[in-house]
């Protein structure tokens, strides 16, 4: 009787609340590239916005690139300051903080080729910039299309890139929650067989 | 309330750490293997309540639950919440493991303060004590996380309110949970309540 009501209990409290296993306490932030920007959003991991959450970019040698403020959904885009691998700092109140890096292959392949051109490159040293559209440099007209083409196709794959960097984060699964109990359960067995072991050993000697 | 990696500098989380590793000593110190399986399920209790979110005010919170941990295990607190901090941030990336030190004090410290304060209480006002101590335990970890953060964001009194404000909510509900939690408990195993804090 009295396991019952504890067990109803528990299932209260967790139904009062509406548990949702997504429903966590940190902060994330995920980034895309998209044209010569690069876009970000921040939310908490029960999906709400982070709002005016401080960003700071890095680039690997830890140099502040830039920063800025999410606004009111939790986004922030900026342009491409250099080619370079960025890292991404979201920093929420309350010591939440987390982080996204772009790997520089990412920077340099999903920026389009034409406006990646543009950009200052990182080793300043190195002169031989990438002539654009070799292919078809001699056909002003085919220059177009592609470009129009490229437009359009950037713009049907922004919700995928969204998404695809939206489902790269991490998030709290039931496994996760089964397995932390269990891991409980398991230093509790530990201590337990220790305990007999020298129990049984103590009445051995007796 | 769970600090991210990367934020505090090393002065304050090798501090912290080494008061957390005091506080996991004299807890483990006094564990004795009667006590293990009823502080591993108290620690199951506090690793699942950190997913329980409330839709409540400002902030964006979560259950602690300290207050109650303390009052059932006193020094035990200190190792059972470690162990349920340690699996929040390898499992759900609360907190980190450089800050599982800080983290600790911040959770622990409260409840074994409000042990002491309100356990010799318990056996005459079990509501109006077991309140207090979930009410009060939170209120604690609040002002220990933001004195926590002064070395690095600065206005101790800026953080505070604002750790404070989002924690109202929590503090009335946990207040809540812990007062019927030990009515109910001193009616099913009294004994559980321990009546002189050591």
């Amino acid at each position: 009787m009295k396991r019952i009501i504890f067990v109803s209990l528990f299932i209260f409290i967790f139904n009062a609340f509406q548990i949702d296993i997504a429903h966590a306490h940190r902060v994330i932030i995920f980034a895309w590239i998209d044209g010569d920007k690069v876009y970000t959003k921040s939310k908490f991991s029960n999906g709400k916005p982070v709002k005016a959450g401080k960003i700071i970019v890095y680039d690997p040698k830890g140099q502040e690139l830039l920063t800025g403020k999410t606004d009111q959904a939790g986004k922030f885009f900026f342009k491409i300051p250099r080619k370079t691998a960025l890292e991404i700092v979201l920093l929420a109140s309350m010591g939440h903080q987390a982080k996204w890096t772009l790997p520089l292959n990412e920077v340099l392949s999903l920026s389009s080729q034409q406006s990646a051109s543009n950009l200052p490159d990182n080793n300043s040293g190195n002169e031989t910039k990438k002539t654009t559209y070799n292919s078809s440099g001699s056909d002003p007209k085919m220059e177009e299309i592609q470009r129009a083409m490229e437009k359009a196709i950037d713009k049907k794959l922004k919700p995928l890139k969204e998404m695809i960097a939206a489902s790269q984060v991490k998030t709290t699964s039931l496994t996760d929650v089964i397995g932390g109990i269990g891991y409980i359960l398991g230093i509790i067995g530990i201590a337990s067989y220790f305990h007999y072991r020298r129990r049984q050993e103590n009445t051995k000697n007796d | 309330m769970h600090i991210s990696e990367g934020i505090l500098s090393g002065q304050v989380l090798i501090t912290t750490s080494a008061l957390s590793a005091v506080g996991f000593y004299l807890g483990f110190k006094k564990l004795d293997y009667d006590l293990i399986p009823q502080t591993g399920i108290l620690a199951a209790v506090f690793f699942v309540a950190s997913l329980v979110h409330v839709p409540l005010g400002p902030g964006n919170v979560h259950l602690v639950l300290n207050g109650i941990i303390g009052l059932l295990l006193g020094w035990k607190a200190f190792p059972a919440i470690m162990v349920a901090l340690m699996l929040q941030a390898i499992l759900f990336q609360f907190g980190g493991i450089t800050t599982l030190g800080v983290n600790t004090l911040i959770m622990a410290l409260p409840a074994i303060i409000c042990y002491f304060i309100f356990s010799p209480m318990l056996h005459k006002y079990p509501f109006p004590a077991a309140f207090a101590c979930g009410f009060l335990s939170v209120l604690l970890s609040a002002l220990l996380a933001a004195g926590a953060l002064l070395f690095t964001e600065g206005d101790f009194f800026k953080i505070a309110s604002i750790l404070i404000m989002a924690h109202i909510p929590i503090m009335i509900i946990e207040g809540t949970i812990t007062g019927f939690l030990v009515i109910f408990i001193k009616k099913v195993r009294p004994e559980m309540l321990i009546s002189k804090p050591e």
